[in-house]
């Protein structure tokens, strides 16, 4: 004798738990050149980039965020990966210089800490990181020296990464400001990079491209090769060839 | 006379595209009950997109393929590539078997010919057959005009003999046979050659219960052998595909999909799976224990997936038997687009993973129809909430309804309480 229904209870039918997030790093480059109006307008970015991902029906699920700062150090100022909705702006303040190199380490400690992979029996794993790195200049070595010595082999080793481990599905590099050099964002890229301008407006519409293109990447199936792929180029942003 | 039924997805041409968001079928295959559904992910329909899953199902006499696909969704047009794919391979996988029936059964069915030229189709009858390239020489599809030819010409062969030695000429009466060909109705005049086939055994490779692979020999020659059908039948779609794309002006990339089939033996139980790509085919076994029959190769990365249309396609196929001891038969099949498999197949705790599948099952048997089976199962595919899974969900449900001894008979679907208590005698 048994207490089952004789009919059927799709409401009793339910896939195991577990959650698959889609880390997004934002590594902000907080170097003493930043001072003043920009990195005031990177914290006002930031704080719309929460609102608008936390908004976002699939994304506000999802997606946990990282901030690393970079400048004469670096270091992940939200001390992990934090849910967006989460996610409180932290303060920042510009000085000394651009050690991009030092992110990049940073980075990929955090991504072996904070990121899943995903195993068959397991736990479901997170989706492969979004990385975005908004620098207003060249990176630099500990004396202020523009440099590639540095940030290359950190980046390289970022990138290029046994099979199983965790790696970024894109790196997209910003520049703002003047000083910015199209040769080496690119490089510092995964293949796409901006320029823009230093004023607020430029910052919003950085922001809001960014909190679009998250929404595409959690898109299954899409492609992790570029979520920009089919978003067009917000005004006040140029996309580098 | 052998009969049969082909559902699910209609295929995509350049007429048109026809592909619903939502979709589900049912029919009963010898003692199975066959339910299979599709929905649109919460993403694809709160973006406008298209679902990009597809699945077909299709039966003649005593052989059931079954195919899902998942379109991957940085192609627009991959739903086209899904849906020809499980059309393929569906047919793929039951043309070698058609003229062979099980021991001891007479058969009037006779594979003809899809040779349009030689053949054509009564015009009553919806013409349905798997599309077959315009061919020029040196091209995929004039490659697999010989795979076909040379099965023309077996045909052809086997015909006269039949016919004693008198010259093949089309019969005057039809029967579409599950879109794999054309089929002579009864026909008194014309007795059948007994067409026997020995008990299938396992050939190259074997599927056991830890999903691995081991190698055996075929212990008869005679016997189709399953693995290699199931491969032939990937081997053929993906050059179908390449020539479908040209067809509709796409590269082939543009029809990048994922593909899992399962070709099953309703009467034996016996059959092979083969799958490229993500998602799943599980078995349940009559004592409750829930095994993925068969482990694809795995990309490692949730955003990424091998998919058939890749030229090196063959280097990511899995294939495998299905092979289960007698005692603990498998006794339901399951086979799963990654919009699920992404949902199921990651916890640590196996228990819930065999009670889903134990509760599918079980409410499939339970409900008072075949229609309310699909629609019970389409609904769930639509709306039970996971975070983070948006994707297209398709799911095939193959389960045994009659003569299970897994202490869980319950009624089948659209069948009477006394139908089981028959069943206990």
């Amino acid at each position: 004798m048994t207490n089952e229904s004789t009919f059927p209870d799709w409401g009793a039918v339910q896939p195991p738990p577990g959650e698959r997030h889609l880390p997004v790093y934002l590594l902000l480059d907080t170097s003493s050149s930043m001072a003043g109006a920009p990195i005031q307008s990177v914290r006002e970015g930031l704080e719309q980039f929460q609102r608008e991902v936390a908004n976002d029906p699939f994304a506000r699920d999802v997606v946990k965020v990282g901030v690393i700062t970079f400048a004469s150090d670096a270091q992940l100022v939200t001390g992990g990966l934090v849910p967006i909705s989460d996610f409180q702006p932290p303060q920042l303040v510009a000085s000394g210089v651009t050690r991009l190199d030092l992110a990049f380490k940073v980075l990929l400690e955090s991504m072996d800490r904070d990121v899943r992979h995903p195993v068959k029996g397991g736990h479901k794993g997170d989706w492969r990181p979004v990385v975005f790195i908004l620098t207003d200049g060249r990176p630099t070595d500990e004396n202020g020296h523009e440099t590639d010595r540095l940030w290359r082999p950190a980046r390289d080793a970022v990138i290029n990464r046994p099979k199983g481990m965790n790696k970024p599905s894109v790196i997209v590099a910003v520049g703002c400001g003047p000083d910015v050099d199209d040769e080496t964002l690119k490089a510092i890229s995964t293949g796409t990079a901006f320029r823009m301008g230093s004023d607020e407006a430029a910052f919003v519409a950085l922001f809001q491209y960014l909190s679009r293109s998250i929404t595409s990447s959690v898109q299954p199936g899409g492609d992790p090769e570029d979520p920009f792929a089919n978003m067009p180029t917000p005004p006040g942003l140029v996309r580098i060839p | 006379m052998l009969t049969g039924f082909v559902i699910g997805d209609r295929g995509l041409g350049a007429s048109g595209d026809t592909h619903p968001f939502w979709v589900m079928a049912y029919a009963m295959a010898g003692p199975y009950l066959v339910v299979g559904a599709s929905a649109i992910g919460q993403f694809h329909l709160a973006q406008g997109l298209p679902r990009d899953d597809a699945f077909v199902i299709r039966a003649v006499g005593p052989w059931l393929a079954a195919a899902v696909a998942d379109g991957v969704g940085s192609r627009p047009f991959s739903r086209y590539g899904a849906t020809y794919a499980v059309e393929a391979l569906t047919a793929l996988l039951l043309r070698p078997l058609v003229h062979k029936v099980t021991p001891g059964e007479k058969s009037v069915a006779r594979p003809l010919s899809s040779h349009r030229s030689r053949l054509s189709p009564p015009p009553t009858v919806e013409e349905t057959e798997l599309k077959i390239p315009v061919v020029k020489k040196g091209s995929t599809a004039w490659a697999m005009g010989i795979v076909l030819g040379e099965w023309t010409k077996k045909v052809e062969e086997w015909t006269r003999k039949v016919l004693g030695g008198a010259e093949f000429s089309p019969p005057t009466e039809f029967r579409q046979a599950a879109s794999v060909g054309w089929w002579t109705l009864s026909s008194t005049d014309q007795q059948p050659e007994e067409v026997s086939l020995p008990d299938q055994s396992p050939a190259s490779v074997v599927a056991n219960s830890q999903g691995k692979t081991a190698d055996r020999s075929p212990s008869n020659l005679n016997e189709p052998n399953l693995v290699e059908i199931v491969k032939q039948a990937f081997r053929e779609t993906h050059l179908g595909l390449r020539e479908h794309a040209s067809r509709l002006d796409l590269a082939l990339a543009d029809l990048s999909c994922t593909a899992l089939a399962l070709l099953l033996n309703v009467e034996t139980g016996k059959g092979a799976v083969g799958q490229v790509g993500d998602g799943a085919i599980l078995g349940l076994t009559a004592r409750g224990e829930v095994l993925e029959l068969i482990h694809a190769p795995d990309t490692g990365d949730p955003q990424r997936t091998y998919t058939l249309t890749k030229p090196n396609f063959e280097h990511y196929l899995a294939v495998g038997i299905i092979e289960r001891p007698a005692a603990d038969p498998f006794v339901a099949f399951y086979l799963m687009t990654d919009g699920l498999s992404g949902d199921l197949l990651y916890s640590p705790q196996h228990e819930l993973l065999k009670d889903w599948a134990q509760k599918v099952d079980r409410n499939l048997r339970l409900s008072p129809s075949l229609a309310q089976a699909a629609a019970g199962m389409l609904h769930w595919l639509a709306t039970y909430q996971v975070k983070g899974s948006w994707d297209d969900r398709t799911l095939v449900v193959i389960t045994q309804k009659e003569g299970r001894s897994d202490g869980n008979r319950q009624p089948a679907a659209g069948q009477q309480e006394f139908a089981v208590a028959t069943d206990d005698q």
